[in-house]
């Protein structure tokens, strides 16, 4: 239809020219219908609006159900209405969800999909893109709709019972029979003064009834501080386990995490890898100081969801920053594809420094045999994970 | 719930798409071209009244749904080769004899019997010219009617252009070369819509020409023709919605080659939308004014001399309302028993121009010319907006064009006079502005603030009056120093002006008081005050003379030593 505004100079002319009334007319008629149809469409598409309801985390395994309302919130029609939705390819195959649709005014559309939780990570839903036209293919436009949706989709989580951590932090919430770690919050009786107790202990209720000094009993506990070291630099992974043992990785950290902080433990995160959502432009590890509660624990998951590969930072000089977050006693959980010399260089500073060490391999090049008799000789636990159901080693 | 409902919906799309295809697309078709024929037959008839137009505009309808109807006979009955040559035999037959018969009865049954006796004699009398012309016009309508039907049927997707199932033997096939079989839809509907164009302006420049007198219309003194032209406001209805019907079938062929689905009924609410916004538009246009009572030129004239008419009577009232306070001004200088001015009068007002003519002598009414201002803003708008806009889509076109030598020279040569006229423009609005803000310094140097006593109150008048006596002894060199306190002022004052002691004393206490205290100043005392300024002025003034009659005697005159040497 780009030939009518041509038409309307000519008509316009003919008009002039013949003085023919009813003309003018049809020139009105033939104007009204070009301008109408480019305001028309150009404003209802900027009335449009799309809101996305779903559940922007979920587990690997998990069907997200999202539905899309689109909202037509002028006065004005929409003749048609195409829409296209980019999805992960990850999430759903084809990658893309569209259809066709009009839009009366302020009438509203929803539409249902699925995305299926294949694989862990952070997911970009979108952009939408919404296309248009008047009813005569005179003019036709595009919007595109970024808000930012996304879906987390979270590792597989192992459940495991117990890991062995130990740890010398006083005044914790794990009970312990070594009487050096009293904790004063936890009173669990009194018994007659020996000397050398601390005169703020007795408990005066009871001196008065007994009418002898008495002191308060404490309970012992320990509070077990982690920090879960995480390597994930793909060039100390071989190349045939690189993906599956970092996965692998992932997974047991995401574990490990799980139970510390269902035992009401502290606990932390260093990785190596790379955050899509950091700037790509700096490299830098991944920290999360230890805290407890279960916000800590999607927080770590969250990290665990997205963390991707790295190739920029070692993992020596990760743990080199992240134990100066830690506390004296904390215990450092090494996740990392195999160990070598410098690694037990660097665990044995630890654990002179006070830390307490447990090393798990995923993808070591020498047996494993050796890299735990290395690990015993410098006084550290190693496990080794090669697959999933090797975590059962901490269901018993 | 879904399948009932998916069925409902199929079927009524079903039910939708045939009435389309069968009954409204062809009745749409053969409207439109029976509109050109009438068009055709009007203009015929203005040159020669034996043309019969009814008959032909009638036959042009008729002809257009036979071509369309045989058209899907054929398809549907997969008619070809000698079948579909006898079939179109046989249609070509029938049709000429219905023109035949048509023609004949025109003069009644008398007429047919002796046209069926002049062919008995005559077998080639059968052919007549009109027979012949109306024959090669209906071959025409038949086959416009028959391209047209045909160009919106192949808008619809194929067989051919859908991706097979990967299992399909044509797959391999498909997935190598996908754009084999695919329909330019784009240029179809390109033709389409030029072969509406076209035809609209040839129905136009027919219809005109046969309301208009030929001759008068070379001498441009051709007379306006008013009323409705059915047939040309149905072709453009029935055109549009044919080009909207065509936009979405391409549309809906898209889709359907790249497999999105289509939600709701959106071919039902496609015509719905289209039939209302054709009606909307319409509507609006039949308020707007077609016809004018007076030309261009005259508006323009017209509108020019209300302008400057506005332009000068506001004018006039400036000017009334300066004089008239200038006047109300110099009368108080001329005291209280001067005649008070005599009101100025406002300068007669500039008569209205005369009311704008229809040419005949004969002036119109306000609400007429209003009208004709409405219809040339709203067409000279219409014409200007798509000439812009036609410009605008085809700029590349010039850019191209401007390249050449000539047109890059006519180029640079508007280009350089409209920087220097710019640049001359900016010197001399520069030079004004500066003009202006010297003559502002300099007026604001000599005269500045005005200020008005009748506003003050009689504190701050009397306040003043000291104040000007001690900005008046400033000019004459003994000022009041902001250290010195009104009495010691108030000494040295006397001291400059001895006859006028007692009355700068009576001043610097009224000041004080006015200043100091919060006594209350009548108006009485205001003005005995004003008295003693007024001396005080005098005395200053006076001083002031003396002064420079006695500087311009010792320079002037000669001193007696010098006249003894």
């Amino acid at each position: 239809m780009t030939n009518l505004l041509a038409f309307i100079i000519g008509l316009f002319l003919i008009a002039a020219l013949l003085r023919v009334d009813f003309f003018f007319y049809i020139l009105y008629f033939l104007f009204g219908i070009y301008l109408v149809s480019r305001i028309w469409t150009e404003r209802a598409l900027r009335s449009v609006d799309v809101h996305r309801e779903y559940l922007n985390r979920a587990f690997l395994g998990d069907q997200v159900q999202i539905k899309l309302d689109i909202r037509n919130k002028s006065w004005l029609p929409m003749p048609w209405l195409r829409l296209h939705e980019s999805l992960p390819i990850h999430l759903k195959s084809p990658n893309f969800i569209r259809s066709v649709f009009s839009l009366w005014s302020k009438e509203k559309r929803t539409l249902d999909y699925e995305l299926d939780c294949r694989r862990r990570g952070y997911y970009d839903i979108g952009p939408l893109t919404l296309y248009s036209g008047d009813l005569f293919g005179m003019i036709s436009y595009e919007k595109v709709m970024a808000h930012g949706d996304y879906l987390i989709v979270y590792p597989r989580i192992v459940p495991l019972k117990a890991i062995g951590v130990p740890a010398q932090t006083p005044f914790g919430s794990v009970p312990t029979k070594q009487r050096i770690y009293e904790d004063p919050s936890r009173m669990v009786g009194v018994r007659d003064y020996q000397s050398g107790d601390s005169l703020r202990h007795i408990h005066w209720k009871t001196t008065a009834t007994k009418g002898t000094l008495q002191v308060k009993r404490f309970e012992p506990a320990i509070s077990i501080e982690s920090q879960i070291f995480l390597n994930l630099n793909r060039t100390e992974y071989t190349v045939q386990r690189a993906i599956s043992a970092t996965e692998l990785a992932i997974t047991t950290a995401a574990s490990i995490a799980h139970c510390l902080i269902e035992q009401r433990q502290t606990v932390g995160l260093a990785s190596n890898g790379l955050d899509p959502l950091a700037d790509p432009e700096q490299a830098q590890s991944i920290i999360l100081p230890p805290r407890k509660g279960q916000e800590q624990l999607m927080h770590i998951l969250d990290v665990l969801a997205r963390v991707q590969m790295g190739e920029q930072i070692p993992f020596n000089d990760l743990l080199r920053q992240a134990r100066l977050h830690l506390t004296w006693g904390s215990t450092g959980i090494i996740i990392t594809a195999d160990a070598d010399e410098a690694l037990f260089d660097n665990l044995l500073l630890m654990k002179r420094a006070g830390f307490h060490v447990i090393l798990v391999v995923l993808d070591p090049r020498a047996p494993f045999a050796n890299v735990k008799q290395r690990a015993k000789e410098v006084g550290i636990a190693a496990y080794e994970v090669w697959e999933e159901r090797d975590l059962d080693v901490w269901r018993i | 719930m879904e399948a009932p409902n998916a069925e409902k919906q199929t079927k009524e799309r079903q039910f939708l798409t045939v009435t389309l295809e069968e009954v409204l697309r062809p009745l749409g078709i053969a409207g439109m071209i029976t509109c050109l024929a009438v068009s055709f037959s009007q203009f015929i008839n203005s040159l020669t009244p034996l043309w019969p137009g009814t008959f032909v505009s009638v036959l042009a309808f008729l002809v257009s749904l036979e071509s369309i109807h045989a058209w899907r006979t054929v398809k549907r009955l997969r008619l070809s080769g000698r079948d579909k040559s006898r079939f179109r035999f046989a249609e070509w037959i029938v049709l000429l004899l219905i023109l035949r018969l048509g023609l004949s009865l025109r003069e009644g049954l008398a007429g047919l019997a002796e046209d069926v006796a002049s062919w008995t004699v005559n077998a080639v009398s059968f052919f007549d010219a009109l027979f012949l012309i109306i024959g090669v016009l209906m071959v025409a309508i038949w086959v416009m009617a028959l391209g047209l039907a045909q160009t919106m049927k192949e808008l619809e997707a194929t067989e051919a252009e859908k991706a097979p199932a990967t299992t399909d033997p044509r797959y391999d096939l498909w997935s190598t070369a996908p754009s084999r079989g695919r329909v330019d839809r784009t240029a179809k509907l390109r033709g389409l819509i030029n072969t509406f164009f076209g035809g609209g302006i040839f129905m136009l420049v027919l219809t005109g020409l046969s309301l208009v007198n030929l001759r008068q219309l070379l001498s441009l003194e051709h007379a306006r023709s008013s009323g409705i032209i059915a047939n040309v406001l149905l072709y453009f209805v029935i055109g549009f919605l044919l080009i909207s019907q065509a936009h979405y079938i391409i549309l809906k062929a898209n889709w359907e080659l790249q497999s999105i689905p289509i939600l709701g009924k959106l071919g039902k609410r496609w015509l719905q939308l289209v039939l209302g916004f054709l009606l909307l538009i319409a509507l609006v246009a039949a308020l707007l004014p077609v016809d004018y009572s007076v030309g261009i030129m005259d508006v323009l004239s017209t509108v020019l001399w209300w302008i400057l008419h506005i332009i000068t009577q506001i004018v006039g009232l400036i000017l009334f309302i300066i004089s008239y306070v200038v006047g109300l001004v110099l009368s108080l200088f001329r005291g209280e028993q001067a005649a008070p001015p005599p009101a100025p009068t406002m300068s007669q007002p500039m008569l209205p121009p005369p009311a704008p003519s229809t040419g005949e002598s004969e002036p119109v009414a306000w609400w007429q010319f209003v009208r004709s201002l409405l219809f040339w803003f709203i067409i000279i708008g219409v014409a200007g907006y798509s000439v812009y806009h036609f410009l605008g889509d085809r700029w590349d076109i010039f850019k191209q064009l401007s390249m050449t030598p000539l047109l890059r020279w006519i180029g640079n040569l508007w280009k350089s006079l409209r920087r220097d006229t710019r640049q001359a423009i900016g010197r001399l609005r520069q030079s004004v502005v500066q003009s202006i803000a010297r003559r502002r310094a300099r007026l604001a140097q000599r005269t500045g603030r005005y200020l008005s006593l009748h506003r003050l109150s009689p504190r701050d008048r009397v306040r003043y009056f000291y104040l000007s006596i001690a900005h008046r002894a400033n000019t004459q060199g003994f000022g009041r120093p902001a250290s010195m306190t009104p009495l010691e002022y108030q000494r040295m004052l006397a001291s400059q002006m001895p006859d006028a002691d007692v009355d700068v004393e009576a001043l610097t206490q009224a000041f004080l008081e006015a200043r100091y205290s919060a006594h209350t100043v009548t108006e009485e005392q205001m003005r005995g005050i004003q008295g003693v300024w007024q001396r005080v002025k005098r005395a200053l003034t006076t001083r002031r003379r003396q002064l420079s009659a006695r500087k311009s005697s010792e320079h002037g005159s000669p001193s007696a030593n010098d006249h003894a040497d």
